[in-house]
């Protein structure tokens, strides 16, 4: 019961907001776009209440979460939202078999994920324990908070902290419901933006390609922020190229929220976030001068969502790492480790475990279908493109150079744009 | 003349098949040194004896480790070690070059730990059935396999005489766009492209496969866990003495305590830290200190003891 109360208050968060935003969502967009929306909004509270010295705990954070959901349900029923009415469809044998082997790797993430507790270590040294001082202590900002976070943001930790307050206690299992859900909304998601490019069998094909990738599923089953970074950059990516798409500005509204949660989520969601705007600029201003303006909205969002974070973060934390400066100061020295770097990315990209073959397949893509790379297509290769010459800078001049020699950050950082690229090649596959 | 020197070369052929069969076969000219089983001298190269084929006594359920020196470099180091699983009673055949790269050069000695009943030992020139017998249990080999430390960073392949099975993928979908690439533009198509995504996503689903099995075992491996407490299963993960010991310190460490737990082990530390809260770890002026299995650096009395060398201190 605790369990499914913890889950309620950032689902019907999300939802509220979802279908303020999103008019007509199918239904099962909507309930895969809730949780992870609904748990953003849940941390913007936690850190509100805390900010204003309110303490953190059941009654208050209950209070002021049902508050907001109350508020967004007149919008709702004021604007008489509602989802999609479901079309008729007949899913094709394949279809089902797809669907049930998908089930069955969400089935073992939920299962691997919620029968042993945090264990790995990044997540019971840091975030889980950060959790926990919370749920003791009723409040973030104490010495031993800010010590064990550093300039870590705050979303997933303070998710777990509210469940150890439904929980009642200190149950260091229940916090890690968050990830296998997050990995259920990103191949819902996956499948619903590869499904307005492509036909019903082949989305399913390649979420289901996505649903294998033994790097995320292992993650999907840990505490750590990785996946939910993963999660937050690939859902806001795909809502930006159906923006580009259709034209449709709810579709960048919720590319912005996710975006923003995703600065919320890790470091490295300021950067993803930059990433994905510069891209978008440069498209409109290419192909779509008139719709530049709509831009304006998703800057805003993305600024209300992200900036008091940035800011909170700016003047509290006790140390910052990867500053303007230290992203700046190039050493000329550093060319000497493109051999290093060079063979990370091909041990790591094509001979470990973690991908399978969707680097390869990538690589395919590239080379058989070019031709089908206009618009929307060029401005997601744009994203990739860019997201390894980041990977590359990050890990050749920067101080990171030492966690591509131990091996510990390389991958986790791949991680977010894996599911891109993979969409990547759905969106051009068997369009010869 | 002629026959004395048939009769020299017969007797150095016979000393150096004596020679070889010694290293070869006679598991009795092995000694047991500090629970390691040390081969004789060896002397072999490397490139021309490349795999070890060693027969058990009888069923195990044991990691065995081969670690080997060289003669330029007489150290035994953790590098030089191949390691795998023994489980039944039959011929382990284990391609050493493949295993591990630094199987090279002059091999003077092999060690074997932990030291166990074999029949017999050989080290010999993999032969191609050999080859595809040590690629086959290695394939199956720990490599990519459970879940250590270091998945959580990097998940290797699983390997097939050396090599990660991705690098025959690679070999496959290489030979195939080669292919049907020709063959569309001899028939003047345009599907090539399609025709090799879907070789790709065939090879994708056979490492899915792999990773399935994986996934399997790791679920059976964990799957005892359901039903036990939660104390359990944090002690199974975390290290049962430990864990109790954490929980004996919980239990009775009054409320709010200020402990101190001098610890060579950094992991030990960051565990209680974690655990023990909202006990708090300081580095001075605390009012308790934790002493596990190491000489107590602090001073005071006992407050109260777990076990020989686990107890708690009342700091002075």
């Amino acid at each position: 019961m605790q369990m499914i109360y913890a889950l309620i208050i950032p689902f019907l968060l999300g939802l509220s907001v979802f279908l303020i935003v999103y008019k007509k969502p199918p239904l099962y967009l909507a309930l895969a776009a809730a949780y992870p929306i609904g748990i953003g909004i849940l941390a913007f509270i936690m850190f509100l209440l805390g900010l204003a010295g309110i303490p953190l705990n059941l009654i208050n954070i209950s209070v002021a979460g049902w508050g907001v959901i109350v508020v967004f349900s007149v919008f709702i029923i004021i604007g008489r939202r509602g989802f999609e009415s479901s079309p008729s469809f007949q899913f094709r044998p394949i279809d089902f078999l797809l669907l049930l082997l998908i089930g069955a790797k969400v089935a073992y993430v939920l299962l691997e994920a919620m029968i042993k507790p945090v264990f790995t270590w990044d997540a019971w040294s840091r975030y889980a324990a950060a959790a926990k001082y919370i749920f003791f202590d009723h409040s973030f900002r104490t010495p031993v908070f800010a010590r064990t976070m550093e300039d870590y943001p705050p979303l997933v930790i303070f998710n777990q902290a509210w469940i150890l307050f439904c929980e009642g206690y200190w149950n260091d299992i229940a916090i890690k419901i968050i990830s296998p859900l997050l990995f259920l909304s990103l191949l819902v998601i996956f499948y619903y933006g590869l499904r307005r490019f492509q036909e019903r069998t082949t989305s399913l094909l390649f979420t289901f390609l996505l649903s294998t990738l033994p790097f995320i599923v292992f993650h999907a089953t840990t505490a750590y922020l990785d996946l939910p970074m993963t999660f937050y950059y690939t859902a806001g990516t795909i809502f930006l190229l159906l923006f580009l798409k259709d034209k449709n500005p709810q579709d960048l509204l919720v590319s912005a929220i996710f975006l923003g949660l995703g600065i919320w989520t890790k470091r490295a969601g300021i950067y993803l976030a930059g990433i994905d705007s510069i891209v978008l600029l440069g498209y409109l201003a290419i192909e779509n001068r008139e719709k530049l303006w709509d831009t304006l909205q998703y800057f805003i969002i993305l600024a209300l969502i992200g900036l008091p974070w940035v800011v909170y973060n700016k003047l509290v934390a006790v140390s910052h790492y990867y500053t303007v400066g230290d992203l700046a100061a190039v050493n000329p020295d550093s060319f000497s480790r493109l051999p290093d770097l060079l063979g990370a990315f091909a041990d790591k990209m094509f001979h470990s475990a973690n991908w399978h073959l969707a680097w390869a397949l990538f690589l395919i893509a590239l080379v058989f279908f070019f031709r089908n790379i206009k618009k929307e297509k060029a401005a997601l290769l744009a994203i990739i493109v860019l997201n390894l010459l980041a990977l590359i800078y990050t890990f050749m001049f920067t101080g990171s150079y030492q966690f591509l020699l131990d091996g510990t950050l390389f991958n986790r950082v791949m991680m977010y744009m894996v599911p891109i690229t993979v969409f990547f090649v759905g969106l051009l596959a068997f369009k010869d | 003349m002629r026959l004395i020197k048939l009769i020299n070369y017969s007797i150095f052929a016979l000393f150096l098949f004596c020679a070889i069969s010694a290293a070869n076969d006679g598991i009795e000219k092995w000694q047991i040194q500090q629970n390691l089983l040390v081969s004789p001298p060896l002397y072999l190269e490397a490139a021309d004896n490349d795999t070890i084929e060693i027969k058990f006594k009888s069923p195990l359920n044991q990691t065995v480790r081969i670690l080997w020196v060289g003669t330029f470099d007489n150290n035994l180091i953790p590098q030089k070690q191949v390691e795998f699983e023994a489980k039944e009673k039959k011929a382990y055949v284990i391609n050493l070059k493949h295993r591990n790269p630094l199987w090279d050069g002059t091999i003077s000695r092999i060690i074997l730990t932990p030291v166990l009943p074999i029949d017999s030992i050989k080290i010999k020139k993999g032969t191609l059935g050999d080859n595809l017998s040590s690629g086959i249990f290695e394939f199956f080999g720990p490599k990519g396999r459970a879940v250590v430390g270091s998945t959580i960073n990097n998940i290797p392949a699983s390997s097939f005489c050396g090599r990660s099975v991705n690098h025959y993928a690679y070999w496959i979908i290489f030979i195939a766009a080669i292919a049907l690439t020709l063959l569309s533009l001899s028939r003047r198509e345009r599907e090539a492209g399609t025709k090799i995504v879907w070789t790709v996503i065939v090879l994708w689903i056979l490492l899915e496969t792999n990773a399935w099995y994986n996934q399997i075992n790791i679920l059976k491996s964990d799957w005892p866990l359901w039903g036990k407490t939660l104390d359990e299963k944090r002690a199974e993960v975390t290290g049962a003495d430990f864990y109790n010991f954490l929980k004996f310190c919980d239990q009775k460490l009054p409320p709010g305590s200020k402990i101190q737990f001098e610890t060579s082990a950094g992991y030990f530390h960051s565990k209680a830290t974690y655990y023990l809260y909202p006990h708090r770890m300081v580095t001075k002026e605390a009012d308790y200190c934790l002493v596990y299995r190491e000489p107590a650096k602090a001073k005071g009395t006992i407050f109260a003891k777990y076990k020989e060398g686990e107890y708690i201190l009342k700091c002075k």
